[in-house]
């Protein structure tokens, strides 16, 4: 999703990330980018300044809700102190040129996939334990749903070490700062 | 445990042949766990040790018979903020990161010890702790280094050992037979 009240600049942006191959929703403001967000949102590029609603007040609100996309930051307005409570994953400084804009946009798009292929790998293994801790071995193998939690187990540790590649290491460790405030408010 | 020893010489006499590329050592407590390692369960002596340690002691004893080793001390991470305790990840994974390419050139030779995961998971919510180790053994095995994850089974309720083991290659449980020497057993990861 696109959010910045110059519409030459969000029109532009919207056009370098489709030819990118993105699907990119537009807003022109806060209220519309309310009305046009939803769960299936990965990226947020967005403006700080705009009239009526700031684009910090739409992160926060993002983040009141631990709302599942990455927000970049795209603005003119240079980093100052403020940023340091802000819970957005990247800064990027207008003006931007179009590959740094869609390399941020892809990166924070690896970003998200790795952590959402985590927490489903994470679900199925904590199921998995619950049941273990509880069960002896010979009552699980002989269980179907046991058996079919485990291979999906399997198959979604794959698709998170497969994902973590695309991340890398240092994104990696970036992403769990975040988890790790979360974590610590819940 | 000889320095710089190939990978390909491994120890017998009732220690793992075998060694895959993320091991889980499973112990009743942490002298087992340092035990197991310097007999050998790692199955070579290596030549670099990067040592993540997340209590007082930064490396353990055996490691000062080893050529290069290198440490990084999670508790110089820890950060209190508003009473709540967290893990500075960003500061800890550069200097893991700077560590590691150290390594680099030695991956083959080398071994990484995350010493050990009980108290990690003291120190900030599990899941945070299981995305750390996803991370770092994917980096690992990206660059082909072998690394052993001690847990101390004494620490941690057996649905969080079950969770975290399926992090890793194998895991082997570490005990003491009746005449007083060590056994590794490898195991499923239900039935811990």
């Amino acid at each position: 999703m696109v959010v910045d009240d110059e519409h030459d600049v969000a029109d532009i942006y919207t056009l370098w990330l489709e030819r990118a191959g993105w699907e990119v929703r537009k807003a022109y403001s806060v209220p519309e980018a309310r009305d046009l967000f939803d769960a299936t949102v990965d990226v947020v590029l967005l403006d700080r300044n705009m009239p009526e609603v700031t684009g910090d007040e739409f992160l926060r609100e993002l983040r009141a809700e631990n709302a599942d996309c990455r927000v970049a930051m795209v603005t003119a307005v240079d980093p100052d102190f403020d940023i340091v409570e802000m819970g957005f994953d990247e800064y990027v400084t207008k003006p931007v040129a179009r590959e740094d804009l869609v390399a941020t946009a892809d990166e924070l798009h690896s970003r998200s996939s790795y952590s959402r292929a985590m927490r489903e790998f994470y679900a199925a293994v904590s199921k998995l334990s619950a049941l273990e801790s509880e069960l002896p071995p010979e009552a699980l193998e002989a269980n179907e749903t046991y058996r079919a939690l485990r291979e999906e187990a399997n198959r979604l540790r794959a698709v998170a070490d497969e994902s973590v590649l695309t991340v890398g290491f240092s994104d990696g460790f970036q992403d769990l700062a975040r988890l790790s405030k979360e974590a610590g408010e819940q | 445990m000889n320095a710089a020893t190939p990978p390909d010489r491994l120890v017998g006499d009732g220690i793992a042949t075998h060694v895959p590329e993320a091991t889980a050592l499973l112990g009743s407590d942490r002298s087992l766990l340092y035990e197991a390692v310097e007999e050998g369960v790692v199955g070579f002596g290596p030549s670099h040790l990067l040592v993540v340690s997340t209590g007082a002691e930064t490396a353990p004893g055996w490691a000062s018979r080893v050529e290069n080793v290198f440490t990084v001390d999670t508790e110089a991470y820890v950060r209190i903020e508003d009473g709540d305790t967290t893990l500075d990840f960003v500061a800890m994974g550069f200097d893991l990161s700077a560590k590691l390419e150290l390594l680099g050139e030695h991956a083959e030779t080398s071994l990484l010890v995350v010493d050990d995961l009980s108290t990690l998971v003291e120190r900030t919510d599990v899941q945070v702790v299981y995305r750390f180790l996803h991370v770092l053994v994917a980096q690992a095995r990206r660059m082909g280094l072998r690394g052993v994850y001690a847990l101390d089974a004494g620490l941690l309720d057996a649905r969080t050992c079950t969770t975290l083991c399926w992090l890793f290659d194998s895991v082997m449980r570490v005990e003491r037979d009746s005449e007083g020497g060590l056994q590794t057993i490898a195991i499923e990861s239900h039935g811990l």
